[in-house]
């Protein structure tokens, strides 16, 4: 016959029962928002390196999807190549699905100045067809970026000071040619770009395609089609599309070329819950510890609850409801905080000083954490969830004391 | 009419430092709906004991008790919840007050439970905080308020909702003479207005000038059952 105490009322009592030993209410509620907010923090900063190794990842290999003449991948010589696109293919890739295209070169190849050689990464494009997010990204320091049929190069700004030359001087450049004989050109420096990692500048060198195409003995042929879908839910069933008007060659998704980054991306979630759970873990102690003396303390009140016809489910749901409040307090300190302590890196955080050391995993030496709300919002349903949980021992106990030992309590 | 309250053989013991303490020792009692009783006796003579087993605060060891023809012993301790909330009032001789909760809130506290509106929960737990002469303090917590002002706030809170039974542990105890006939003279007009049954268990004489039977306990047995005339 019983109705259970109104929300207002347990949550009325829940808040008073918290404040009546203030201290240590407010190293729980501390410790959670600390141990919440170092958490969204550390998500954040995980968040942005990924992100930031992504957006490395697709400046150094654009495209959303790449096609590759098969055993390219393995061996990337000149032997594999691909004719420009006719046909199905090219009706694909004229069709809605594709925001633009792109056929490349890349090949190894030498690069000598008068004083030193070295070996590069020779790529040969089409600059009219790789809009703003391909090579273009890359910051020009001086010079030109070459139009579709200039004979120029454009070097990393290390690179340049490798080989101890400068814009405007001759290079020559030596790869092998797709009839397997030497393959040489000599091209003028026209472009310095820098970039955000040391490796990209010291290893890439930009060439147009039909220069390159001269130099390989190559004809029309490429190595490489870049596609750029129209949409990020296009890329599926483009690459299915794809695959069924080229079936000999290797058709895959960015994240496909890169799958160590791919892998880390799709566990990212998964590694967020377990630092959540590893974390709270440890805070569980001092929270069943707090709800276990608060409720020792008021034994006998307990015994009166029950004694005047609260039932033991009501008991139950009154501790639950004092851990809500200390949680909610706990997540809303601890949100704010992260929110602040985001905020204030949102320009990023320098990382010059081990900008090497970011750069052997991708990443560029500027750190800027990333916010999510999905992040947000599984933190704070862990921790609700993982504190109701510890909270059903105490709350368990509460409910079954007998009244008659509660009431009578010394 | 059903008995307010019927105990048949009720046993009640207890281990203390080895030894056996009988609590209850085959206790018979029936109580007519509206009598208005004083149980007496020396400290542990099981009065406090009889009051917790007919109020299914404790369990007895042997023999059956029925309130308001309800068996107490079939009973689980949420259906055992619901009887005291809906028929018992309790008066403890510690006052025992919610500290979290203000007087006011106190007494509505078992309204709240029973899902009484607000604005009746107000009015009754107002009128309540007036008769026992508490007007003004409904907005004080339990440790604002004295000794005599937290136990008149403890009555109010058992017989707010009108129960059909007020058990009442040594409710004068702690209270100077003026507000325990206070009041014992509340107890009189709810037993004669509202025919509310009272057990009341007390070593205060005064308290048996109010009541209309006496029962006398010793060592867990009833020695005394008789009429008392009241003046």
């Amino acid at each position: 016959m019983s109705a259970a105490l109104p929300m207002p009322t347990l949550i009325a009592m829940a808040w008073r029962n918290l404040w009546r030993n203030s201290e240590r209410s407010w190293v729980m509620i501390g410790a959670l928002a600390i141990a919440i907010a170092a958490m969204l923090f550390l998500i954040a900063m995980m968040r942005g390196l990924l992100n930031d190794m992504s957006q490395q990842n697709l400046r150094a290999l654009p495209g959303d999807i790449q096609i590759h003449p098969h055993a390219y991948l393995d061996d990337p010589a000149i032997e594999y190549r691909l004719p420009w696109p006719s046909g199905d293919l090219r009706h694909i890739l004229d069709g809605p699905l594709v925001a633009r295209w792109s056929g490349r070169i890349s090949v190894g190849a030498m690069i000598a100045s008068e004083r030193e050689n070295r070996g590069i990464q020779l790529i040969g494009y089409l600059p009219s067809r790789e809009g703003n997010s391909s090579f273009n990204e890359h910051q020009l320091i001086t010079g030109i970026w070459p139009a579709d049929h200039d004979r120029g190069v454009v070097v990393g700004g290390a690179l340049l000071d490798k080989l101890d030359t400068d814009l405007g001087k001759r290079i020559v450049l030596t790869s092998q040619g797709a009839d397997g004989e030497i393959a040489e050109m000599g091209a003028p420096i026209i472009g310095v770009f820098k970039a955000e990692m040391a490796q990209t500048e010291e290893r890439l060198v930009y060439i147009p395609l039909p220069a390159l195409q001269q130099m390989l003995r190559s004809g029309e042929d490429i190595q490489q089609i870049a596609i750029f879908s129209a949409t990020d839910s296009d890329i599926h069933p483009l690459q299915a599309h794809l695959k069924n008007a080229l079936p000999t060659a290797d058709i895959q998704r960015w994240d496909q070329l890169n799958s160590y980054l791919s892998a880390m991306l799709d566990s990212m979630d998964a590694i967020i819950t377990i630092l959540i759970v590893v974390m709270f873990i440890t805070l569980a102690f001092g929270l069943i510890n707090t709800l276990i003396m608060a409720i020792f303390e008021r034994v006998k009140e307990i015994g009166l609850m029950l004694a005047l016809g609260l039932k033991p489910s009501h008991i139950a749901l009154m501790i639950l409801a004092e851990t809500c409040v200390l949680l909610i307090l706990g997540i809303v300190i601890g949100n704010s905080l992260a929110g602040l302590a985001i905020y204030s890196l949102h320009d990023g955080i320098d990382l010059s000083a081990v900008a090497e050391g970011f750069a052997m995993i991708g990443a560029a030496p500027s750190l800027t954490p990333q916010f999510l709300w999905r992040d947000v919002w599984l933190c704070n349903g862990i921790v609700i969830t993982l504190g109701l949980l510890c909270s059903l021992l105490p709350a368990w106990r509460a409910a079954h004391y007998s009244p008659i030992e509660a009431l009578y309590r010394d | 009419m059903t008995d307010a309250v019927s105990c048949h053989q009720l046993c009640r013991q207890f281990h203390q430092g080895g030894q056996i303490i009988h609590g209850l020792d085959h206790v018979d009692l029936t109580v007519a709906p509206g009598e208005f009783i004083c149980l007496t006796g020396p400290s542990g003579s099981g009065k406090t004991t009889l009051l917790n087993a007919i109020g299914g605060l404790d369990t007895p060891d042997s023999g059956r008790i029925l309130v308001g023809g309800t068996l107490l012993n079939d009973l689980d301790q949420a259906a055992l919840a619901d009887l005291r909330l809906t028929h018992i009032g309790f008066v403890f001789q510690s006052y025992n007050l919610i500290p979290v909760l203000t007087a006011q809130e106190n007494i509505e506290f078992i309204l709240l439970m029973q899902g009484v509106a607000a604005s009746e929960r107000h009015r009754l737990a107002t009128d309540m905080l007036r008769e026992v002469g508490l007007q003004g303090l409904g907005a004080r917590r339990p440790a604002e308020l004295s000794g005599g002002q937290q136990q008149r706030v403890a009555v109010a809170r058992a017989i707010v909702s009108k129960p059909t039974l007020v058990l009442a542990d040594e409710p004068t105890a702690n209270l100077d003479s003026h507000t325990a006939e206070q009041l014992m003279d509340l107890f009189t007009e709810l037993n004669q207005r509202h025919g509310t049954t009272f057990i009341v268990a007390s070593h205060d004489e005064k308290v048996q000038h109010f009541a209309r039977r006496l029962i006398r306990m010793q060592d867990g047995k009833i020695m005394e059952d008789r009429p008392l005339a009241r003046p």
